[in-house]
C-alpha cells in the first residue's frame, strides 16, 4: 500500500492515527465486482480458452490476468481496510454518498438516457432542445440565479441558441447526419 | 529541415488552416481560464470536430487548444485565485497578490512572457529531442515495446494524484476495457456481453468525454455553483523591461527543468510547476519572499508549465508514450487519423513530424499575439452565467460522442463512463489511469503475444538490455511508495523514541 493510500484514497485527511473510511472499503469493492463481472464473461464463453494456439497465449490472457490483478487487487484493499478498521475500533463514513448530493447527479444521468433514447423518435435537434429547457434553469438556479420575468424569456432562449448553434456546427460544419 | 519549410509554408500560407489555428487557440484559452474545465476536458470535447479533417490540420487544431488551455489556466489563477488547470496552480501564489495590489494586468502579462519563453524552450527540446530518441527507438522490438508499456502504466500509475495502489487497479481496468471487442489475432470476441456494437471496441472519444467531461458536470452539480468575480481591475499592462530581464536566469532554469520533467512519461505539467517553483524559492530563500505578489514565483511557475508542453510530447511522439491526460487524448486522435506514434512515425511521415513542430511554434506564437490583444475581454469572461457555459459542455459531450461513429450507442458509452468516472471520483479512485490503459492495453496485448509467439517463452523479457533494465525501473516505481512507508515509520518510530 502507498503512502497516498495510507492517506486516505478519499480525503486529504491523514488515517495513520485514525479509522480508515468506509468509501475506501467501497473502492476495493467495486473492483471486486468488476472482476467478477469480467471472469463470468471469460468463464462463459467456449472460445476463449488459454493456450490453444501454439505459442500464442490466446485472447483471453491478458483479459485473465487483468481480471486477476483486479480482483486480488480489490480484495486485498477490503481486507487492508478491514485490518485498520479493527485496528482503529471504527471506520468512519465519509459523507460522499448522500442524497443531498447524489440526487441531481442522479437526475442529470437519468434525463440523459432518456435524451439519447429520444433521439431517434424525436429527431436529435428537437430532443436536445427538450433536453436543454430545465437544465438550462437547474444550471441557473444551481448558480444563485433568481427566476425573475426576464430570466423566463430569457432562459429559453438561451438553451434554444446553445443546442441549435452546436447542432448547425456538426451538421453544416462537419457534416454529420443527425437522426 | 526541408520538410519542416514545407511544413511552414503549406501551414501559412493555407487560410482554412490558419483560421483553425487561431479559433482553436482562443477557444483553448477561453475553455482553459474557466475555473471547472481542465485541458483534458477541453481537448476531449473538441476532438470530435478533427474527425473530419485532414491529420495535418487535426492536429493544428488539437495542438492549438492544448497550448491554449494550458495558458488560459494562469488567467484565472491570476485574476480570481482559482487554477483553471492543474499546470496554474503554482502561478496562483505570486499572481493573485499582484492581481490584489492593482497590478493583475501586470502580472497577466508576466505569465503570458513566461509562458510563451518556457514554451519556446520546450518546443526547442520536442524538435531537437525527439528525432534522437525516435532514432533510438528503432532498437526497439516487441519485447522492448510490451515492457514499455508496463513501464508506461506503472509511471501514469504513480503519477496519479490519490492511492498509487488503486491507480495500479484503475490502469489495469482500462487494459480490460482495451481488450473489449474481436482479438486482432484470433478474431474472436471478448467482453461483448452479447452486444454486437461492443465487437468494435471501445471507442476512446466517447470514453474520454465521458471520464473528463460529464464526470466534471455531475460532480459540480453536487453543490451549488460559485461565480468568482474577478478581484481587481486590470489596470497597467505592461511591467517594466528592466524587472521583466531580472527574471531571465529563473526563466531559463524552471524552462529546463520543465522540458525534462515534461519528457519523463507521466510526470506532467502539475509536477513540472511544482519543481521549478521549488527550485526558485530555494536558490532566492535569503533575498526574496515568495508567495506574496513576486513576479519571479509567476515565472518560474509559467515557464515550468509551458516548457512541459514541448517535453511531453516527446515521448507521445517518439514511442506512443503518453506523458499525460491530455496527450493521451492526442494519442486517440493521431490512432483516429490512422497513425501509430512511435518511431516509424519520423521514417514514414515526416511531414507529418513537421506539421506538429510549425503547428506548435504556431500556436505558442498565436497564444502570446492573441492573449496580449485581449487580456480585456478574457478578464471578463470569469464573470459569464456559468449555465451558458455547462449547459453548452453537456450538449458537446453528446453531439460529439455522438459524431465519432454517427451511432447512438456511443452516447450511452459517454454516459456509462461519466456515470463510472463520477463514482470512481465519489470513492477515491483515479479515473486518469483508466484512460491510459485504456490508451496502452491493446499496445501492451499485441507486443507481449507477438513476443511469445516470436521468442516462444518468457525468458526474452530476461536476456534483453533494454527489457531488464526497464523491468528494473517499473520495479523501483511500484516499490517506492511502500520504502517510503517504511522511512517515514522508521522516522516516526525515531521521534517517539526521543532525542536519546
Amino acid at each position: 500500500m502507498s503512502i497516498d493510500q495510507e492517506r486516505g484514497v478519499a480525503g486529504t485527511d491523514s488515517v495513520l492515527a485514525g479509522p480508515p473510511r468506509l468509501v475506501e472499503f467501497a473502492a476495493g469493492a467495486v473492483f471486486v465486482a468488476i472482476a467478477l463481472i469480467a471472469s463470468w464473461s471469460l468463464w462463459t464463453d467456449p472460445y476463449l480458452e488459454l493456450g490453444k494456439a501454439g505459442d500464442d497465449p490466446g485472447p483471453s490472457f491478458i483479459p485473465w490476468i487483468g481480471t486477476t490483478v483486479i480482483g486480488l487487487g480489490g480484495l486485498a484493499q477490503m481486507a487492508w481496510v478491514v485490518f485498520k478498521a479493527v485496528k482503529a475500533g471504527t471506520i468512519k463514513t465519509s459523507g460522499e454518498f448522500v442524497l443531498a448530493k447524489l440526487w441531481l447527479p442522479a437526475l442529470l444521468v437519468v434525463s440523459l438516457i432518456i435524451y439519447q433514447q429520444a433521439m431517434k423518435p424525436l429527431g436529435f435537434l428537437t430532443a436536445s432542445i427538450i433536453f436543454a429547457l430545465p437544465w438550462v434553469a437547474i444550471f441557473h438556479w444551481r448558480s444563485g440565479g433568481a427566476f425573475t420575468k426576464r430570466y423566463l424569456i430569457q432562459l429559453p432562449v438561451e438553451a434554444v441558441l446553445i443546442t441549435g448553434g452546436i447542432y448547425s456546427l456538426f451538421y453544416y460544419g462537419i457534416n454529420v447526419p443527425f437522426p | 529541415m526541408t520538410e519542416l519549410l514545407h511544413a511552414t509554408v503549406a501551414i501559412l500560407t493555407d487560410p482554412v488552416t490558419m483560421a483553425l489555428a487561431v479559433v482553436s487557440t482562443l477557444i483553448g484559452i477561453i475553455l482553459g481560464a474557466l475555473p471547472g474545465i481542465s485541458s483534458t476536458m477541453t481537448l476531449a470535447v473538441l476532438l470530435p470536430f478533427s474527425f473530419t479533417m485532414e491529420p495535418g490540420n487535426a492536429m493544428v487544431f488539437l495542438l492549438g487548444a492544448f497550448y491554449g488551455s494550458a495558458w488560459g489556466g494562469s488567467i484565472s489563477a491570476i485574476l480570481i485565485n482559482i487554477p483553471g488547470t492543474p499546470g496554474s496552480m503554482l502561478t496562483q501564489l505570486d499572481g493573485y497578490p499582484l492581481a490584489k495590489q492593482g497590478k493583475a494586468g501586470v502580472a497577466l502579462t508576466y505569465a503570458l512572457i513566461a509562458s510563451t519563453f518556457g514554451g519556446i524552450i520546450g518546443w526547442f527540446g520536442l524538435v531537437i529531442f525527439a528525432p534522437t530518441l525516435a532514432r533510438a527507438g528503432f532498437a526497439f522490438q516487441s519485447p522492448e515495446f510490451a515492457v514499455l508499456m508496463i513501464f508506461g502504466l506503472s509511471m501514469l500509475a504513480y503519477a496519479s494524484p490519490g492511492s498509487t495502489f488503486l491507480a495500479i487497479l484503475s490502469g489495469m481496468f482500462g487494459v480490460l476495457l482495451g481488450t473489449v471487442g474481436l482479438d486482432m489475432i484470433t478474431n474472436l470476441s471478448r467482453f461483448d456481453f452479447g452486444v454486437p456494437r461492443l465487437q468494435a471496441g471501445i471507442n476512446i472519444i466517447p470514453f474520454a468525454v465521458g471520464i473528463f467531461g460529464l464526470t466534471e458536470i455531475l460532480k459540480l452539480l453536487e453543490q451549488r455553483i460559485v461565480t468568482e468575480k474577478a478581484a481587481t481591475q486590470i489596470g497597467e499592462i505592461w511591467p517594466r523591461f528592466r524587472d521583466v530581464a531580472r527574471t531571465w536566469a529563473t526563466a531559463l532554469r524552471s524552462s529546463v527543468v520543465g522540458l525534462i520533467v515534461g519528457i519523463i512519461p507521466a510526470a506532467g505539467s502539475a509536477v513540472a510547476v511544482s519543481m521549478s517553483y521549488a527550485q526558485e524559492k530555494k536558490l532566492y530563500e535569503k533575498t526574496e519572499t515568495f508567495g506574496n505578489g513576486n513576479p519571479r514565483g509567476i515565472v518560474a511557475a509559467e515557464t515550468g508549465n509551458n516548457a512541459a508542453v514541448g517535453g511531453a510530447l516527446v515521448p507521445l511522439l517518439t514511442l506512443g508514450l503518453p506523458g499525460d491526460t491530455m496527450t493521451a487524448v492526442l494519442v486517440g486522435a493521431l490512432l483516429i487519423h490512422g497513425l501509430q506514434p512511435g518511431p516509424e512515425l519520423f521514417t514514414k511521415h515526416p511531414d507529418f513530424i513537421a506539421t506538429i513542430y510549425v503547428a506548435l511554434a504556431l500556436t505558442i506564437i498565436l497564444t502570446f499575439i492573441l492573449s496580449l490583444a485581449l487580456t480585456r475581454a478574457f478578464a471578463k469572461l470569469l464573470s459569464a452565467p456559468p449555465r451558458i457555459l455547462y449547459l453548452g459542455i453537456l450538449v458537446l459531450c453528446v453531439t460529439g460522442s455522438f459524431a465519432v461513429q454517427n451511432a447512438l450507442f456511443d452516447v450511452l458509452l459517454m454516459i456509462f463512463f461519466g456515470a463510472v468516472g463520477y463514482i470512481f471520483l465519489k470513492l477515491g479512485i483515479p479515473t486518469a489511469p483508466m484512460m491510459f490503459g485504456l490508451v496502452l492495453g491493446p499496445l501492451l496485448e499485441e507486443n507481449l503475444r507477438r513476443t511469445l509467439i516470436v521468442y516462444g517463452d518468457w525468458s526474452v523479457f530476461f536476456q534483453r538490455p533494454i527489457t531488464v533494465v526497464l523491468l528494473l525501473i517499473t520495479a523501483v516505481v511500484l516499490l517506492l511508495p511502500f520504502f517510503g512507508k517504511v522511512r517515514e515509520r522508521l522516522a516516526r518510530a525515531a521521534l517517539e523514541a526521543g532525542p536519546d
